[in-house]
Formats: C-alpha cells, structure tokens, sequence
C-alpha cells in the first residue's frame, strides 16, 4: 500500500511542475505586454480625473471666457461652440470671439488654447480684424484714454478724418475716451442714436496707465448692453456693474492664467478691486458703434476727447 | 480520450483568444488615443468586452486554461472599468450637452 502511495505521488510531480512552468510562462509574457499596454488609457483616465476633480475643466473655460469680456471691449463668445479637446495630461480650447458692429455680430478672432494640466503652455489666435490694437500695451498707445493722460500716439483729428470720408452706407465701431469720469448711464443718455456697447472702468489706474508696482494696465471694463445670450455672464444681470466686480472676483485666483489668455501684460485684480470697492463704477472711455452718421455727430459732444476708429461695415443698422 | 483531448484544446484555444483579443483591444485603444483620431474601436469598445468575457468565463471551466481566462477577464474588466470612468468623467470635464 505504502508502495503504491509512493509511487503516485512520484508520477504526480512532474505534471503539476509542468503545469507550474507553463503558467509561469504565460505570466512572464503577457505581464509585460499587458501592463504596457494599460498604461496609455490609465493616464487617459488619470488625464480625466484631473480636469473633474483637479483643476476643472469648466473652471480653465471660465477664467478665459471672463477675462475675454473684461478686456478685451466690444467682444463675446459663445461657449455652447467652444471646443475641448483631451490628451494626455492636456486639454485644447478653442473657440471664436465676435465684436458686434452696427447692429450684427461678426467673428474676430480665433482662440486655440494649449493646457498641460492647469498652464497654459500654447497660445495661438488667428484675427480678422482691419483694425487691430496694439500687440504690447504701453503707456501711451491705447485706445481707450484717461482725462488726466496726455496725448495718445493716435491722432484723434486723423480719426474723425477718416471717419467723415467713410460712406453713410456703413456703421463704424468707435473708442470714445471722455474729458472727465462718469457714470455709464449718462453716458448713454448723453450719446442717443447709437450703441455704447463697452464701458472702461476707472480703477485708479488708468492716469498713467501703471499699477501701484510700476507695471503697465490696460483698460478693463464692462458691455452695457443687455446681453440675454444663453452662455453670457451678463444673462439675466440685474447690474453689470456688479457682474463685473463679481467677475473680476471670480477670476482672481487664476489671476496668471487670465493674463495669459487676456492681450494685457498685467491685471493687478487685488489693487483694482478694492479701488471699485472703494469708489465705486466710474468710466472715463467706452466702445459704441453705430451708424458713421450718428457717430460723426459725436464731433462736437463736450463729452468727448478723443476719438479713435474701430472696425467699419456695410450697412446693416436696423434700429 | 480523443474527445477529451479535443475539449482540452478547446479550452486552451478559446482562453487563448480571449487573451489576444484583449491584448488587441488594448492595443487599439492605445493607437485610438495616441494618434487623437476617433477610430471605431472606441465606439465597439463593448462589443469586444463582451467577446473577451464570454470567451474568457469558458475558458474558466477548465483548469489547464484557467489562468488564461483570468487574463482575458481581467482585461476585460479593465476595458469595462475604462469605459465607465470616460463616460462618468467626460459627463462632468465637458459642459455642453
């Protein structure tokens, strides 16, 4: 019996060893492959996890849609066209941006933004502008002048100039700056016939267009016209005052990103907040259009000092 | 005898397969990504899921192809695991309808 015992388990062994061999074979060869192969769809998911959890997705689109309103006058988007694109650890954003002239919206600008995560590593637009502003803010080339600033390096009487050849046939986009501060509700009172389509705030920076560390601003500010597109942050505003202020708010934490993604150098959000908070909503500039008719009548506004042309179309004033 | 010799390669065929196909599957998914363009394989996704399973649970009855098939299931849990993250999370990263 004992014999037998023996003998069984002596043919046993090398089968279960064979056995043994051709597992461990199996494993030895597919765990490379497998686990090379998981690592493309991990990060994949990894990549999916940060933008829903990490720094959102939605909150990289917001931060570049609000700064977009906020500096950049006479402009929208429409988020419901944004496109988002995922890779590896990165997402693209692109989208367009129109201006409205007369009484229709026209694209301008093409964005296609690049993120590695949370930066943005990749900047590209593609503008349809004839009339461009300057790519490097100074203190002196903007369009958009404070009283108390001294002469900008456009010639506001070239303008009107040029203004007043235009045919009657077509409406124009203007950058009026004022002779002194006031509040955006005069100023439409006080300009009938046309659009105001963006105010400039004053933020106490704009006398010299230099932050209180030296840095050179530019113009941040505000649409005034009712905007009940579905995507807009000033849908359903009962004071776009108090949306931007929000705004401004808002995008602050990604102060960075927002100056990235914004044609300004500098935001200096924290100095120009508390002087909003301070002294409330004052505009020393704004963006109307209209038609060249109404416009060139502005001539002689005691409001106005300066004036500098924007884009012009064929007619398609409907008010 | 021979009729078993037959079922035991069967198994072993069918835990092979369900193997490959994962490992094909996986591959796809990586060119899929990779390249960014938007091959059929992201939308048969479940089709080959239910392809590895099924194979993959036969091949589990037999105790020569046994660990094969736990290979085949485990990737294709991976793939349904893949799945249900990029449609849970897409909802959530993407706002547009």
């Amino acid at each position: 019996m004992e014999f037998y015992k023996e003998q069984n388990s002596n043919i046993k062994k090398p089968v279960v060893n064979a056995k043994t061999m051709t597992v461990s074979k199996q494993t030895l060869i597919l765990i490379p492959i497998i686990v090379a192969l998981l690592i493309v769809p991990t990060s994949y998911m990894l990549t999916f996890a940060y933008y829903a959890f990490g720094t959102k997705s939605t909150t990289l689109m917001d931060t570049a849609s609000k700064v977009l309103y906020l500096t950049e006058p006479n402009t929208a988007l429409e988020e419901m066209e944004f496109d988002m694109e995922f890779s590896l650890f990165s997402m693209d954003l692109s989208f367009d941006q129109y201006k409205q002239v007369g009484g229709e919206q026209y694209p301008i600008r093409r964005y296609d933004l690049h993120f590695v995560l949370d930066d943005l590593v990749d900047k590209e637009m593609t503008s349809n502008l004839e009339r461009t502003p300057p790519k490097f803010p100074t203190q002196t080339n903007q369009w958009l002048v404070h009283p108390a600033q001294g002469m900008p390096e456009f010639n506001s009487g070239h303008e009107w100039q040029v203004l007043a050849g235009l045919p009657d046939e077509t409406v124009v986009e203007a950058y009026l700056s004022f002779n002194d501060l006031y509040q955006v509700i005069d100023v439409r009172s006080e300009l009938p016939g046309i659009d105001v389509v963006w105010a400039a705030i004053y933020t106490g920076t704009e006398d010299e267009m230099l932050s209180a560390d030296g840095d050179v601003v530019s113009p941040i500010g505000y649409p005034v016209q009712p905007d009940r597109t579905y995507w807009s942050p000033f849908r359903d505003s009962m004071s776009h005052e108090e949306t931007f202020l929000q705004m401004l708010k808002d995008i602050q934490p990604y102060e960075e990103l927002a100056a990235e993604v914004s044609s300004h150098k500098n935001l200096e959000l924290e100095e120009r907040i508390a002087f909003i908070e301070e002294n409330g909503f004052d505009t020393y500039g704004a963006v109307i259009t209209g038609p060249k008719r109404e416009v060139e009548a502005l001539k002689d506004s005691a409001l106005i000092r300066h004036m500098k042309l924007g884009e012009v179309k064929l007619w398609n004033w409907t008010k | 005898m021979e009729l078993d010799k037959v079922k035991l390669k069967s198994f072993q065929v069918l835990g092979w397969f369900s193997v490959i196909a994962g490992i094909v599957a996986l591959a796809l998914l990586n060119i899929a990504m990779l390249s960014g363009y938007d091959l059929p394989i992201t939308s048969q996704l479940s089709f080959w899921i239910t392809v590895i399973l099924i194979s993959g649970l036969i091949s589990l009855s037999n105790r020569q192809s046994r660990s094969l098939g736990f290979w085949g299931l485990g990737i294709a849990v991976y793939l349904a695991f893949f799945i249900a993250v990029i449609f849970i999370l897409g909802w959530i990263i993407v706002p547009f309808p």
